[in-house]
């Protein structure tokens, strides 16, 4: 599904990727791990068409066609999704308003008709449900006066009402009481399918209790330096990131 | 050199044209003799003030003289039965519960106001205030605005021939609907409004502006007295394309607990000038302002604020957002003054501008004016760009670039908007700027 291969991208004349390779397929859940500054975010960005980032090399492929020379809103259109770590506040638009006029926007690249407005609504207050929001969540102003577990939540619940194919997560679980950490991994959870797929970044093992990976990769410097399944989460947690730094200087 | 010299150099139109018309206007209407004592004092303060122009601080960035070269001139307006029917044809669908006043060319039009009959309210133009000399009326004429240095306020004081008087009785409610209609001719129609709302009463107002053709340049002005506990919300909507000039004073005086809500909202108009003078004379007397202006291309929109707190425990609020593209311009006054013996007032004062193109430009002046030791006030502009992040997030979700950009300007005027309690007036306001900005919400 997704193939990036040696990506080296940096800002302001800075690479903070340095020839990053990655491979998912459909039906996997890839954990990327790592310490604070080694380019994880950026690494979401990037895919997902944030301008400001130098692209100096490489290649990022969804099914074949290459994102890194489309337009955001198009690498949206084609099944990307970015949850992001700080979610925009957008007074005056509703929540239903916008996630219709984003659906509305993505059924039109594919030459679809608009949603209906029963199926609009039958479709949320079915993926309202799978993030447990409250009714009046409708009618609220995207994440205005949101708690920050509000504001995750409402990035799984886009996530849902968007079906995409390839969903990255940038540190959902930062800031996040139990709770609501309980809540996002269940809605992940529930939206796997052997469809689609999953990149979720992370600087702490904790959400990984919820959200079993099928891969964890430790980035360190702007590349994956270590992959292995979901035990080398575990041992990160227990040993903490300095082996991997120490690893990898060694070389 | 003193202020008459000044004035008389830097004028580029002649001011006798004015005192001219003034006087053919007096040998063709009767006014009771107190009118007319007041619009002669008014042709002569205009006199001695002479048009605005740019030494003015208040006008410093406005060009009127360019306006006025398009060819609008002073006269008498001549009621014109023969546009009736198209008018008629591009008027609004009338709502229950509403009274309509249409004013045509600044005349109060008796065939197309629909007013109610009700114990609640009296409705007259102003012009039947003058000829039956309505005492109510009359004595209110002027008495807030002779005060004021505003010599186009004293030339609609001078020149008015008509406009509306709305007097809301003790407990009384009121939904006035008006409509300024404008034919094209090159005559400056200045209406002149007397509105009273007595103790305990209500009065909403949602105007709008509709030009038939052409061009056309108004100095509207109205005062306002508002009495114990009194209230109004009032909208205004700019948006009859880029041919209109507006010049719309507001004088408003409140006692004890009233409230003041005006949202004016400029949307299309080379020219749309909105000036409100407050003096807040009663304690727990509120006055809000709120503006929204959305330009483009050359237009010009201009508020002017000048809010007196001249008693204690009094608040007033003035939030007013801007979003500016092409070579469009924005001017931003606002006053607060605090008399020495009004302590605990608080007095807010907001002004943020989007700024889309690099030739768009604004200009804010915050003026404080406090002679009171306790008391909260705040002012703060801004000047900024969408930003890239909030722009990222909805492009993110498979929403392009324009509609993004458009989401995130109306999320920028969204707190102007919320404001507004009466929820009709608000989704009136709200469904004009998604049309604007090309949204649907």
């Amino acid at each position: 599904m997704l193939k990036i291969k040696n990506l080296k991208a940096g800002i302001a004349g800075k690479e903070i990727l340095k020839g990053f390779n990655l491979e998912v397929n459909a039906g996997e859940v890839h954990a990327i791990m790592g310490p604070n500054g080694t380019g994880k975010s950026t690494l979401g960005n990037v895919l997902s068409g944030k301008e400001g980032y130098e692209i100096s090399d490489g290649s990022a492929l969804l099914n074949g066609v290459e994102l890194l020379e489309l337009a955001p809103e198009e690498r949206a259109q084609l099944g990307l999704f970015l949850a992001f770590q700080y979610p925009v506040e957008i007074p005056g638009v509703s929540n239903a308003n916008f996630l219709k006029a984003s659906i509305n926007e993505i059924r039109k690249s594919k030459g679809q008709n608009p949603i209906s407005a029963p199926e609009f609504l039958k479709l949320l207050r079915e993926k309202m449900e799978l993030v447990e929001m409250q009714k009046d969540f409708i009618s609220r102003s995207v994440n205005v006066g949101f708690s920050g577990g509000e504001k995750k939540r409402n990035e799984i619940l886009q996530m849902a009402m968007l079906n995409p194919q390839l969903s990255i997560l940038d540190e959902t679980d930062s800031g996040l009481d139990i709770d609501a950490l309980r809540i996002v991994a269940n809605g992940v959870n529930k939206l796997r399918t052997p469809d689609n797929a999953f990149i979720i970044i992370t600087h702490y093992q904790r959400l990984l209790d919820y959200i079993v990976p099928d891969f964890v990769h430790v980035m360190y410097d702007g590349r994956i330096v270590k992959s292995g399944d979901k035990s080398l989460a575990l041992e990160l947690e227990e040993k903490g990131y300095d082996w991997i730094k120490e690893e990898v200087e060694a070389l | 050199m003193s202020t008459i010299e000044r004035n008389k150099m830097t004028t580029t139109i002649d001011t006798s044209l004015y005192s001219e018309l003034f006087d053919k206007l007096q040998s063709e209407i009767i006014l009771p003799s107190n009118i007319l004592q007041k619009k002669q004092n008014a042709i002569k303060q205009f006199e001695l003030l002479g048009l605005p122009n740019m030494k003015n601080e208040e006008w410093k960035n406005t060009y009127l003289a360019k306006y006025l070269k398009k060819g609008f001139q002073p006269g008498v307006v001549k009621k014109d039965s023969s546009k009736l029917e198209i008018i008629t044809e591009i008027l609004p669908p009338l709502t229950e519960n509403t009274n309509r006043i249409v004013l045509i060319d600044g005349l109060f039009s008796q065939e197309l106001s629909q007013i109610h009959s009700s114990i609640q309210f009296n409705i007259f133009s102003t012009s039947h205030c003058w000829s039956e000399n309505v005492q109510n009326a009359n004595q209110l004429f002027a008495s807030q605005t002779k005060d004021y240095k505003q010599s186009l306020t004293a030339l609609n004081t001078a020149l008015s021939q008509d406009g509306m008087f709305v007097e809301i009785v003790e407990g009384g409610s009121a939904h006035i609907e008006l409509l300024i209609v404008q034919t094209g001719i090159d005559i400056i129609s200045m209406p002149r409004n007397i509105i009273h709302v007595g103790r305990n009463a209500y009065l909403n107002i949602a105007e709008q502006y509709i030009l038939l053709e052409g061009h056309s340049m108004i100095n509207m002005v109205s005062e306002i007295f508002m009495e114990e506990n009194s209230k109004i919300e009032w909208v205004k909507i700019q948006d009859a394309g880029d041919h209109c000039h507006q010049i719309d004073s507001n004088y408003v005086s409140l006692e004890k607990n009233s409230r003041y809500h005006c949202t004016t909202l400029s949307l299309t108009g080379e020219l749309l000038r909105n000036q409100q003078y407050i003096q807040i004379n009663g304690e727990q007397a509120h006055a809000d302002l709120g503006g929204i202006y959305i330009l483009e291309a050359q237009q010009q929109a201009d508020n002017i604020i000048a809010i007196s707190h001249n008693v204690p425990n009094t608040t007033s609020n003035q939030l007013y957002k801007g979003i500016l593209d092409d070579s469009s311009s924005g001017v931003f006054n606002g006053k607060i003054i605090v008399i020495e013996d009004a302590q605990k007032t608080d007095a807010y004062q907001s002004n943020k501008n989007i700024l889309l193109s690099d030739d768009a430009a604004v200009f804010t002046r915050p003026q404080l004016e406090i002679f009171a030791d306790d008391v909260k006030c705040s002012h703060g502009a801004t000047s900024s760009q969408i930003e890239d992040y909030e722009s990222f997030y909805l492009r993110s979700r498979g929403i392009g670039k324009e509609l993004s950009k458009s989401l995130l300007m109306f999320a920028f005027v969204a707190d102007v908007i919320e404001e507004i309690e009466n929820v009709s007036l608000r989704e009136w306001v709200k469904s004009r700027i998604s049309t604007k900005l090309k949204i649907d919400l």
